[in-house]
């Protein structure tokens, strides 16, 4: 065992530039994957941390309506014995001074609150000490509005006097785009602004501060047993807030998965550096079980020496990730507007440990078993004298437990899996046919001759060759579609009818008031909507229940799924489809609706259909104020959000809804500052609980977001396109120094340089257009089903960047055959092959 | 026919410069078949690599025919060897991809000379392999691969046929047969033939031997 553990250690030592370079490709694959896990974990790590403070509670409940007094008493039941109770509301409001007028969260509070967190203000006062008719805003109103201290203001029907500014609020917690800086007021002064009316958008809310005995997971599930309505939302300081959504969550999944091809990169990197250095490698366990030494004694070296490179290269990579850590801190900060702290834990840097050398065992373990300790002395074998395509199975069978594991998701890391089994499936069918056809075609040419019986001959060698180009084509397109998609998602459709703004809670008794105020301003509403709040009971009549999922393995879907089955849901009816609305699926229809119909029907916007299982001719039954309404799916559409016309995911005939309790909202067009400006001070002052968007800083506000998370998605695309080119010069490299010999063979023969390089190159066009044209075919196939069916955003290929990679690979491939062949034939031919001797 | 004269051959180490070759100087004449023999590290695989033109002396000439085939410009020396110099090694080094007669049309291919493939069935057939045209090196014994090799050699009938040790990948029995067909050949076309070999029973075989010994011949 002593030798066995210092003949380990002396090789280790004395190949450093092998283990070196190994670690380096481990370290560099890993430290993607790394930075990856730590980022998505120190997201979720700070907003744990933080989730008390954020939610200023234990257990919260939320209702977009006032509790009824019957869920108000259920609540107290279960919870009056085990903590304190607060009371909450929350929802936008216009607030105006003398000279401006602005939308604003407004957040009301008791004197109890907050439970946890603080709410540092300026004079440095506590936020308990706010009572009577005054309000506490954020310090951006000073700019904003020019608030000052004691200015009075109005919110709804109350005039309040500003008493102090807020620095610093850890119960906001960070969001992408917030639609309105905050103000708090107290609970008393609630009624005064009239601000609550029927139908207004308010949030109702009870926070809980436990007593340390009690379970909150334990409580939290009794709640949603008995608050039987799905719109109830309980949420727990170990539940994960809902801000990881959207832009941010598909980041967080855009992530893993670009490790994951990072790591797929560099490990096939190294799957063609070990092949360079495997002969060396066979020769001296050959010699070593020559002289004796008993198999198990060699596989215990090679194990050490993959334990003692896994150990090395995951302290590299952790090195390197601390080292990035100021880059990747200060990057993290910008994209997502927050405070953050990088975190790399004990359980990561193990995993990693692991996966490094489950990977290393998985790349070295087909040469184990290829050649019996003699022959690998006398025979100097590499891949293309191996028959079948074994050698890449392990590591293609590896990439499903990891691209889970990346994933988190069994659906997402399974569909990754298999859409790398199909692209090697098809280039190694597709391939097959090509060789077949090359080997049957005689050319008369000897160079074309030379290069088709090269290529038809060693088969193993050309499907190394044409899924590894392949595979890396594919996942160097894939990253840049699924980006392009996403950020097409993210954009913006700005243009001259995009609304300058929104109005929305206009009573229905106001509308006509607004509709008349607006025409003596010369000001035509680009659109009104009527917007009547209900809920989904039933689907074709069975009822639709609350969703909750446990468990830590939950795929993004069912989340989503779970979230939009919970939540009430606006409703409209309208007499015409509008621009932005396209029939997908489905009939259009009349939007009148004609008495002789069995059921009203009801148009549908895609992704909610999806999300809800729905079809055509479902039967919906909602809960509209307490009446039940039923509608029959008829089509279903596709909604350009991003136009910010107003739109709704359920669309009723005209003749339903007109006499529900309802509200109306209003899309105003494009003014001048000035003018938008005066407009929204004077409707507020007319119409005080209407309240307005201000859509041109929101978009601002968005793009200005957006255009940081898309500086992540670059940043992660350009590493994994970094890596995979590194895969394919170590491909061409590796397969330029096989084929050395050859050159210097044909040297002696009397062959020309130019007429090896044509040779070679024919034979790198051939295979590496091939590869091209069914890796970057299939990129397009899969991003279009990753972007559909896992991130559910609309598809927006680019072409221009297969142009690219096919200029690239082409590039590189021949770059790197012409400069390799011509070095080795530089060489002296003799010596070469005498040292290969 | 092949005169080396004054030859030298240093290399450069990290301390010093290691003489191999220290002013070798002999004649080969046409048919002549050569011996040259030493220990190991004597330069003899040095000297074979020099007169192949594969290889550049330090200083010193090799002249083929009186013409020295270092004054030639690289490309010239190329087609130069190509047609007048083969070698043989002791690795056979055969393309692996290419079967016996594929290996042996090669050089008559890449020099773009006629009747490539009857030439080579020709002389596949005189070192016996006519059975073992279509087959490729893998599927070949040491000895066939040999002769696939000396038979890819005299292809292009070429003036100088050199062989660094052509038996020692073979049995001493497999080896006697081999170079039986080598002499046997080489004789037949009037070729001449410098053999680097550490079998003193080849080399007496030969017509003449030269003894290599601290870069210095002894004859």
């Amino acid at each position: 065992m002593k030798f066995i553990l210092s003949y380990s250690l002396k090789k280790f030592w004395r190949k450093k530039i092998q283990i070196l370079t190994t670690s380096f490709f481990l370290c560099l694959g890993f430290w993607g994957w790394l930075l990856s896990e730590s980022t998505q974990t120190s997201i979720k790590q700070r907003l744990e941390n933080n989730a008390r403070k954020i939610l200023s509670a234990d257990l919260t409940i939320d209702v977009r309506r006032e509790f009824t007094n019957e869920e108000l008493i259920l609540f107290k039941q279960e919870v009056q014995d085990k903590g304190v109770i607060s009371e909450s509301y929350e929802f936008f409001a216009m607030m105006t001074t003398s000279t401006e007028s602005r939308l604003v969260q407004v957040r009301v509070i008791d004197d109890l609150y907050p439970f946890y967190g603080t709410i540092k203000l300026e004079q440095g006062q506590s936020i308990q000490q706010l009572k009577g008719p005054e309000i506490w805003a954020y310090s951006e109103f000073k700019d904003l509005m020019n608030l000052k201290i004691n200015e009075k203001v109005k919110l709804g029907s109350a005039e309040l006097n500003v008493s102090d500014f807020i620095t610093e609020d850890q119960t906001q917690t960070f969001r992408l785009a917030s639609l309105a800086p905050r103000i708090f007021i107290h609970i008393d002064n609630l009624k005064k602004t009239e601000l609550i009316q029927f139908g207004s958008t308010f949030s109702s809310i009870q926070l809980v501060k436990l007593n340390p005995d009690i379970d909150v997971i334990q409580l939290s599930d009794q709640l949603k047993k008995v608050l039987k309505d799905p719109g109830i939302d309980v949420t727990t300081y170990k539940s994960l807030p809902d801000d990881l959504s959207g832009p941010t969550q598909r980041l967080s999944d855009f992530l893993g998965l670009t490790s994951l091809v990072s790591l797929l990169f560099c490990s096939l990197s190294l799957f063609y550096l070990l092949q360079i250095w495997s002969s060396e490698q066979q020769k001296e366990k050959a010699a070593l079980a020559v002289f004796g030494m008993p198999t198990y004694h060699i596989q215990l070296i090679e194990f050490i020496q993959s334990i003692l490179i896994a150990i090395l290269s995951t302290a590299l990579s952790t090195l390197l990730v601390i080292i990035s850590t100021p880059v990747v801190e200060s990057s993290i900060r910008e994209w997502f507007a927050t405070d953050f702290t990088f975190v790399v834990t004990f359980k990561e840097v193990s995993i990693i440990l692991v996966c490094q050398f489950i990977l290393l065992g998985v790349l070295t373990f087909p040469y184990e078993r290829s050649n019996s300790p003699l022959s690998r002395l006398i025979k100097d074998e590499m891949i293309s004298n191996q028959k079948g395509i074994k050698f890449f199975l392990p590591l293609l069978l590896l990439i499903w437990p990891f691209a889970i594991f990346a994933s988190r998701s069994w659906k997402n890391g399974s569909f990754f899996f298999l859409a790398i089994l199909s692209i090697c499936s098809a280039l190694i069918l597709i391939g097959w046919l090509l060789l077949k056809i090359l080997k049957a075609y005689h050319w008369k040419n000897w160079m074309m001759s030379y290069a088709t019986k090269s290529l038809s001959r060693q088969t193993t060698a050309s499907w190394a060759f044409i899924v590894t180009v392949g595979v890396c084509s594919a996942l160097l397109n894939l990253m840049p579609q699924i980006q392009s998609s996403l950020q097409s998602m993210m954009s913006l459709d700005q243009n001259k009818s995009t609304p300058s703004i929104f109005m929305f809670d206009i009573q229905q008794e106001q509308y006509e008031n607004v509709l008349s105020f607006l025409k003596d301003r010369k000001i035509e509403p680009q659109a009104t909507s009527p917007l009547i709040r209900g809920r989904i009971l039933k689907i074709n009549n069975l009822p639709f229940e609350r969703e909750e999922k446990t468990g830590t393995f939950v795929t993004r879907e069912e989340e989503n799924e779970a979230q939009i089955k919970n939540r009430s849901i606006n409703l409209t009816y309208r007499n015409k489809f509008q621009s932005g609305d396209k029939i997908v699926e489905g009939e259009t229809f009349s939007l009148t609706y004609d008495k002789s119909q069995k059921y009203p029907y009801i148009s549908i916007e895609k992704s909610y259909a999806e999300r809800l299982e729905l079809s055509i001719d479902d039967v919906l039954t909602f809960d509209v104020q307490g009446i039940e309404v039923q509608g029959q799916i008829k089509n279903i559409r596709e909604v350009r959000w991003s136009r910010f016309e107003p739109n709704f995911f359920i669309l009723f005939q005209d003749g339903i809804l007109n006499e529900a309790p309802q509200t109306h909202l209003a899309a105003l067009p494009a003014l001048d500052s000035k003018q938008k400006s005066e407009l929204m001070k004077s409707i507020s002052q007319k119409f005080a609980n209407v309240s307005l968007i201000d859509v041109e800083r929101l978009i601002r506000d968005i793009v200005q977001n957006l255009n940081r998370v898309s500086g992540a998605l670059k940043l992660m695309t350009s590493l994994s396109f970094i890596t995979g080119l590194l895969a394919l010069i170590f491909l061409l490299s590796s397969e330029s120094l096989r084929r050395a010999q050859e050159v210097h063979l044909l040297k002696i023969l009397g062959s020309q340089i130019n007429q090896i390089l044509k040779t070679r190159i024919a034979e790198v066009f051939l295979l590496s257009s091939i590869s091209l044209i069914i890796g970057l075919g299939a990129s397009y196939i899969i991003s279009y089903f990753i972007v559909d069916q896992i991130f559910k955003v609309g598809y927006s290929p680019v072409f221009s960047t297969a142009v690219q990679i096919t200029g690239i690979v082409l590039f590189i491939g021949l770059f790197i055959v012409k400069v390799m062949t011509t070095s080795s034939y530089k060489k002296n031919s003799f010596v070469f092959l005498k040292k290969e001797e | 026919m092949i005169e080396v004269i004054n030859l030298h051959k240093s290399f450069k180490t990290k301390q010093s410069s290691l003489e191999i070759l220290k002013g070798l100087s002999f004649k080969v004449e046409k048919g002549q078949i050569i011996a040259i023999t030493g220990h190991s590290g004597s330069g003899k695989s040095t000297l074979l690599g020099l007169l192949s033109g594969l290889d550049k002396p330090s200083s010193g000439q090799v002249l083929y025919n009186q013409k020295d085939i270092f004054s030639m410009p690289f490309k010239e020396q190329n087609i130069f060897r190509a047609q007048n110099v083969s070698l043989i090694f002791q690795n056979y080094y055969l393309i692996p991809h290419l079967t016996a007669v594929e290996n042996v049309m090669l050089p008559l291919q890449i020099l773009k000379l006629k009747n490539a493939e009857k030439e080579a069935r020709f002389l596949l057939d005189e070192v016996g392999l006519s059975h073992r045209l279509d087959h490729y090196p893998g599927e070949l014994s040491g000895g066939e691969c040999q002769r696939v090799a000396i038979a890819r050699g005299l292809v292009t009938k070429p003036l100088v046929l050199l062989a660094d040790e052509p038996t020692g990948s073979l049995d001493s029995e497999t080896g006697e047969k081999v170079m039986s067909l080598y002499f046997q050949l080489v004789r037949k076309h009037n070729l001449t033939s410098v053999i680097v070999t550490h079998n003193e029973e080849l080399a007496a075989k030969c017509d003449h031997e030269l003894k290599l010994h601290q870069g210095i011949i002894h004859s």
